[in-house]
């Protein structure tokens, strides 16, 4: 007999418990399972209520990272998926959220004369390196430095984590954080 | 191979045990035990009112302080089930501080319309001063805990830490002061922890990110 939809969900969301369980005791087969395994059904629950669908990389790589650091408040009694979802709802919400707000920030008129002054020299790339520069001052010291050291500089992830007293895989996922808020400001 | 699956490599590669969130209701205890201790030790400190004994005669009063105190250990339990991203299926908790504030408030509503409100002129009371102290402590420490986990709802997590705080003091304050007055206790007892939740409502999203 095929399974209806209902109990294939329920084995899919148990077989998610289980890898989630087995993360929190340090398994990374499991971890990299569960990871892969919740990545395109977060792409796929995000991407219809997004005016771009671009985004929806975006906020899939948000709730990963998320899941990542909130891993150790799943508890084994409670079904996986109403914890992944509430995540997947927050960090689509923290997206637009921050998307919205900042589109002022990027409009400016041509009769700026400032801005044409001090951005548009040689148009359309004059002022390019002056953004990055600009958008790599607003980031905090400690993030700067991690993302100057590992994508500028060159640095592996472990050399940056020994110099800065970080771990491996904070190193990354600040460098990845920060390539997405780059990303994000300079449009 | 795409940035996803670069990411998720990462992050697999990155991964150390994890000790998992204890139960919320066992992590709230620490915080009853120290914040009791602790407002037992300032309502000592600033001196127990003359009168406590013949107030305890008094419904009104009983009453007060008990749906405070319950409005506080509710609230405090509703942070602590925040900080888990679905609250463990238990959204409901928080109506429970929301509705026993609504009870407390009406009945100093009924109070104000028998006994007139008694609005005080305003000027720097001591409450204030008392209330600053009476909340420090229980404050730093139910944020330090918001903080340890992963909340979902960082402005209602900034509410519930802002009531279970601003809840205890309240209790303290009615066993130092001895005005008993809506206006007073209702202005100089709870405006302190009003502007503390507000500020903290403010910046919710900063305090509880993660």
């Amino acid at each position: 007999m095929k399974p209806s939809n209902t109990n294939k969900e329920a084995s899919q969301g148990e077989i998610w418990q289980n890898w989630a369980v087995q993360a929190q005791g340090g398994d990374k087969r499991a971890y990299t399972s569960l990871l892969k395994a919740i990545a395109p059904f977060i792409r796929n629950v995000i991407v219809g209520g997004l005016a771009n669908p671009d985004w929806a990389e975006d906020i899939t790589q948000e709730v990963l990272i998320s899941v990542h650091k909130s891993l150790n408040t799943y508890s084994p009694d409670r079904p996986f998926r109403p914890w992944l979802m509430a995540i997947v709802n927050f960090r689509k919400t923290d997206f637009l959220r921050k998307h919205y707000s900042s589109r002022g920030d990027k409009k400016t008129s041509l009769d700026n004369a400032e801005f044409m002054a001090s951005h548009v020299t040689n148009a359309p790339h004059a002022g390019e390196l002056k953004d990055i520069e600009s958008a790599l001052a607003e980031l905090p010291v400690k993030q700067r430095k991690v993302f100057e050291m590992m994508k500028i500089e060159g640095y592996s992830a472990k050399e940056v984590a020994n110099e800065m007293g970080m771990s491996v895989s904070a190193v990354k996922v600040s460098a990845h954080r920060t390539a997405a808020k780059l990303k994000d400001r300079l449009g | 191979m795409n940035t996803t699956e670069t990411l998720i490599d990462d992050l697999a590669d990155g991964l150390q045990p994890r000790k998992r969130l204890a139960h919320p209701f066992v992590r709230v205890l620490p915080w009853m035990f120290l914040a009791l201790a602790y407002v037992a030790g300032m309502v000592n400190y600033l001196g127990i009112r003359p009168d406590l004994v013949a107030k305890f005669q008094d419904g009104a009063f009983l009453f007060e302080i008990g749906a405070m105190a319950a409005v506080s250990f509710s609230a405090v339990l509703a942070s602590s089930w925040l900080c888990v991203p679905d609250m463990r299926g238990v959204k409901w908790l928080v109506a429970v501080p929301l509705t026993m504030l609504g009870a407390f408030l009406f009945w100093c509503g009924v109070r104000a319309y028998t006994d007139g409100f008694a609005m005080p002129v305003m000027h720097w009371d001591h409450c204030f001063n008392d209330a600053a102290l009476m909340g420090f402590v229980p404050a730093a420490v139910v944020i330090f805990m918001s903080t340890k986990g992963a909340t979902t709802r960082p402005f209602l997590m900034g509410v519930m830490n802002a009531l279970s705080v601003g809840a205890l003091g309240y209790v303290g304050l009615r066993f130092t002061c001895m005005m008993d007055t809506v206006g007073h206790a209702g202005v100089y007892h709870l405006l302190p922890f009003m502007a503390f939740g507000m500020l903290l409502g403010a910046g919710a999203r900063f305090v509880f990110r993660w």
